[in-house]
């Protein structure tokens, strides 16, 4: 087996919550190869983002803390790194891009500065040749009057545009993983589409591995090699892309599909599964899904099945009593 | 910018004109005539009703007003009841004094009281944002003209280290400046630490740490910058509360400034300084406001490139 | 004095929306944990209902009679016979101390309170009707705040003449647009409710809708500024009567028995530490629980 780009191992996220403390990531196991793209989905909430923002060890100022698990990268298990080498590694090797583009540039700063900093830092490049080569990024995502616009604020840009900023920024130094959580949901419908065609062209020019965190089953089709679902901090289902949508095997990931009557159509409910999440202080002790699952049995209440590869397909893996018989014999339980 | 600029001015204008009717009624508000006031006790009717006619009191107060104004405006503000000076001799002996004290204790109430807030956010619900939080709400609490009092007993009276009072040396203005810089120092402490803990939740921190910048440049550029407008703009506006706070500081350190001529003119009845003293000091905290709200505009991107 | 001694108000915004009204019992149940939580403001309580204990019982807890001077022990220095020493006629400073917190409860409070009861009322009537009232009382209350604080008060005094009286009065003027501006954003924002719209389209008074459905929704938020407003009240009296504008030398006013031992400074100087430091504590305790209540207040701040 070859080594992954990234290999995300049992990782455990709790947060502090009054007295006590839940767990918004319990166990998330997947790998990334180079240069593939791999959907994270599910409902807000399910602990996608939380799972990314513990990859790039950004829980700081939050009241989150990985407990758990390993996150290697390239070898390295970022989760073990000082934070001096972790800052060495953001921005540098692993880059990410935020949902809010509105937000996620800071006002009172010139684009050009905030474009620097991260090549100035990484790449060692002085100030004039860091500002060339942001000047070079603007263009590379297509923003035109680039000498301009680098020395403009925030402010004076539309959101797609910011977008576009924070894609530069992020790309800056060349990353070898590019981390982006719901990258097009603040953004029109025609602008997303120019958005993701130019990350599909950035990571083909690039060769990166890419993590894309979104709950639009749309753009996981128009993006993604395979797709990992997530449902209460948990994987629930593992799939190449095709298979995933042609043959869903996990009761969650039908109804998932089942609410989208077509894709590119935003979801943000699913009607067609009823009921909540459950609170994340307050999990049943079984199958997470077993009070939303139209086929529960009393053995999905009582416990809680394990994520295991399913036999025939590559890369197939599920986490329901109902796909137990289609499990390789005495396969590995990763 | 120019527009924004434009607007904050015309808003100034008539509150300024409020503010002056209110300061030229204040003479009348007086219980008594004013004139009978300023003539003294012993006066003669006569000597009262000339008194009026200098003044204009005769006159109907409309005319009385626009008198006034238009005396204010050419740089007339009459004469000291008490001694007879004009008005803008006593005032020009004595804003100085005012102005350094002010400038100073603005200065390192500043710079301490941004210090105190950044440690507090950085390190918040942590020891050293314990003992911030504590040394500006005790800063707020402790009465400025006590603590006058008390420095004046340590370090004049027991180790002699600075003068008690007065304005002879630039060491006259320490203890003066930190006594009235505690209160100031600690509204600024508490600001800054709850503008810093709200900008260090913003999305474009966890941006600049996503690239991996080092803490003291997230902190220091990316958190402070946005904080730093808002900090500003409340400390700009405190400015007016050290003119208020002065007077007390004047009177326990005994130096010749314009609080201590408003006390001394009080004391004396010496109203026509007190109305000149009234409308100075109103006038200067509208105009200062007005220049921090102009100054935000300078610092703000938004504001100043629309 | 330090410019916020009076101007705290002005300089500590509070979340109007952030101060919901408590109904239910579990709120104020909650309400109470959550401020029992800060152990430093609930110190801070203690002090003050231990000062409220002192004001009402002041003449029976004096160890000696604050008036009576003994010429026998000028501005002695703290003893067991006196724990505070001795003032300038010999009077016993601890008893003067206990005796002067009856005086400066009562003027702190009652201007305090005058503010609060005409700065609500022209808050609910400003947000409630807006239009010209809300314009007039607005722009009113930017007049005020174009003097600082202190100083309205001195010109106030120096209209109205010194005295205690007058210093309520002074100190009670600057305090109303404050109240006004924080009941009028809370007036606002309750307004837009649908629980007082559906009693409007019902058909009720005006003057039911702002008393029984309004009023109450600002009750939390007057609380705070009452609590946060007394620490200030009692430094700008305080201030006042040092400068001579306010208690006469003979009251036992903490602020006028500094002003009189000012002159004693370099002999003796406990006889301005002690007034010194009641006017501290007190300050900071009321201080203290005003933090306390808006935070405990506040469903922003989690536990």
């Amino acid at each position: 087996m070859t080594q992954h780009l990234l290999e995300v191992e049992g990782l455990k996220t709790e947060f502090k919550r009054g007295g006590g403390s839940v767990t918004a990531v319990a166990g998330v196991d997947f790998h990334i190869r180079k240069g593939e793209v791999l959907g994270l989905v599910g409902e807000s909430g399910c602990g996608k983002s939380v799972t990314s923002l513990s990859i790039m060890r950004l829980l700081k100022d939050t009241p989150g803390k990985i407990t758990g698990g390993s996150v290697r990268f390239e070898g390295t298990d970022l989760t073990k790194l000082s934070e001096k080498d972790m800052r060495r590694a953001r921005g540098n090797d692993l880059a990410m891009i935020f949902q809010e583009p509105m937000t996620s540039l800071n006002p009172v700063l010139r684009i050009g500065l905030q474009l620097t900093e991260p090549i100035m830092l990484h790449l060692g490049y002085g100030r004039k040749k860091a500002r060339e080569h942001a000047i070079h990024m603007l263009k590379l995502v297509g923003i035109p009057r680039a000498e301009e616009v680098i020395d403009e604020y925030p402010h004076q840009l539309s959101g797609g545009m910011r977008q576009r900023v924070m894609i530069a920024m992020a790309m800056s130094c060349n990353p070898k993983l590019l981390i982006a959580d719901e990258p097009t949901t603040a953004l029109d419908v025609t602008i997303q589409a120019q958005i993701l065609d130019l990350m599909k062209r950035l990571k083909e020019e690039q060769e990166m591995g890419m993590l894309l965190i979104t709950h639009d089953l749309g753009v996981v089709a128009e993006m993604c090699d395979r797709v990992v679902v997530m449902y209460a901090g948990r994987v629930v289902e593992e799939a190449p892309v095709q298979e995933l949508f042609s043959n869903p095997k996990h009761p969650y990931t039908k109804g998932l599909i089942q609410s989208v009557p077509k894709l590119r159509q935003k979801v943000r409910r699913l009607e067609s599964i009823k009921g909540n999440v459950p609170d994340l202080s307050q999990m049943p002790p079984g199958c997470k899904f077993a009070a939303r699952c139209p086929f529960a049995m009393e053995k999905c209440v009582a416990s809680e099945p394990e994520l295991i590869p399913l036999a025939g397909a590559s890369e197939r893996k599920s986490r329901c009593w109902l796909t137990q018989d289609e499990a390789v014999e005495g396969g590995d339980r990763a | 910018m120019g527009r924004y600029a434009l607007q904050r001015l015309l808003g100034v204008i008539p509150l300024l004109f409020v503010v002056s009717v209110l300061v030229f009624l204040f003479i009348h508000l007086i219980p008594g005539d004013p004139a009978r006031l300023i003539a003294g006790k012993d006066a003669t009717l006569d000597e009262i009703q000339g008194i009026q006619r200098q003044l204009g009191l005769d006159q109907p107060l409309w005319r009385q007003y626009i008198d006034y104004m238009g005396n204010t405006l050419r740089g007339d503000l009459g004469n000291s009841i008490r001694s007879g000076l004009p008005v803008t001799d006593l005032l020009g002996s004595s804003i100085m004094p005012t102005v350094w004290l002010t400038l100073l204790s603005m200065a390192w109430a500043l710079i301490i009281g941004l210090l105190i807030g950044m440690v507090s956010a950085v390190y918040h619900n942590r020891w050293p944002d314990y003992v911030g939080t504590l040394v500006s709400i005790s800063g707020m609490s402790i009465p400025g003209f006590w603590l006058g009092l008390v420095l004046i007993q340590v370090f004049s009276v027991e180790l002699g280290w600075v003068p008690t009072g007065g304005v002879d040396t630039w060491r006259s203005y320490i203890m003066p400046s930190l006594t009235l810089g505690a209160g100031i120092m600690s509204m600024i402490a508490r600001y800054s630490r709850s503008s810093m803990l709200e900008t260090m939740r913003e999305d474009y921190v966890r941006t600049a740490r996503a690239k991996g910048l080092r803490e003291y440049l997230v902190v220091g550029r990316h958190a402070l910058r946005n904080s730093l407008i808002q900090v500003v703009t409340v400390a700009g506006l405190q400015f007016g509360f050290l003119l208020g706070g002065s007077v007390m500081v004047e009177t326990v350190f005994s130096i010749p400034g314009i609080g201590r001529l408003l006390v001394d003119s009080i004391l004396y009845r010496d109203y026509t300084v007190i109305q000149a003293l009234l409308l100075i000091f109103a006038a200067q905290f509208i105009l200062i406001n007005l220049l921090v709200d102009l100054l935000y505009g300078v610092l703000n991107p938004k504001i100043r490139y629309s | 004095m330090s410019g916020n001694s009076i101007g705290m108000g002005a300089g500590a915004p509070l979340p109007a929306e952030a101060l919901a009204p408590e109904k239910s019992k579990g709120r104020a149940r909650a309400f109470f944990r959550k401020f029992c939580k800060q152990r430093l403001a609930l110190i801070a309580a203690c002090f003050i209902i231990l000062l409220f204990i002192v004001a009402a019982f002041g003449p029976f807890l004096t160890p000696y009679n604050p008036d009576t001077p003994d010429y026998d022990a000028l501005m002695k220095g703290p003893s067991a016979a006196h724990w505070a020493g001795t003032d300038e006629y010999g009077r016993d400073i601890l008893s003067r101390l206990i005796d002067g917190t009856r005086l400066t409860m009562a003027v702190s409070l009652s201007s305090v309170l005058i503010a609060a009861v005409f700065g609500t009322i022209l808050g609910l009537l400003s947000g409630f009707y807006g239009g010209w009232w809300d314009r007039l009382i607005m722009r009113g209350s930017d007049v005020l705040f174009s003097f600082p604080d202190l100083l309205l008060a001195i010109g106030i005094v120096a209209i109205l003449g010194p005295g205690l009286s007058n210093v309520v009065i002074a100190v009670a003027v600057f305090g109303i647009p404050s109240f006004a501006r924080i009941i009028r954003s809370v007036t606002l924002s309750a307004k837009q409710t649908l629980f007082v719209e559906a009693t409007r389209s019902m058909g009720a008074k005006n003057s039911r809708i702002i008393w029984r459905h309004i009023f109450p929704e600002t009750l939390s938020s007057i609380i705070v500024n009452v609590s946060m407003r007394i620490g200030g009240a009692i430094l700008a009296a305080a201030s006042l009567s040092f400068l001579g504008m306010g208690a006469k030398t003979t009251e036992p006013d903490w602020g006028a028995m500094l002003s009189m031992g000012r002159d004693y400074l370099s002999i003796a100087p406990h006889i301005v530490y002690f007034p010194g430091l009641t006017i501290f504590l007190a300050v900071l305790a009321f201080n203290l629980v005003g933090d306390g209540l808006r935070d405990a207040l506040d469903p922003k701040t989690k536990n």
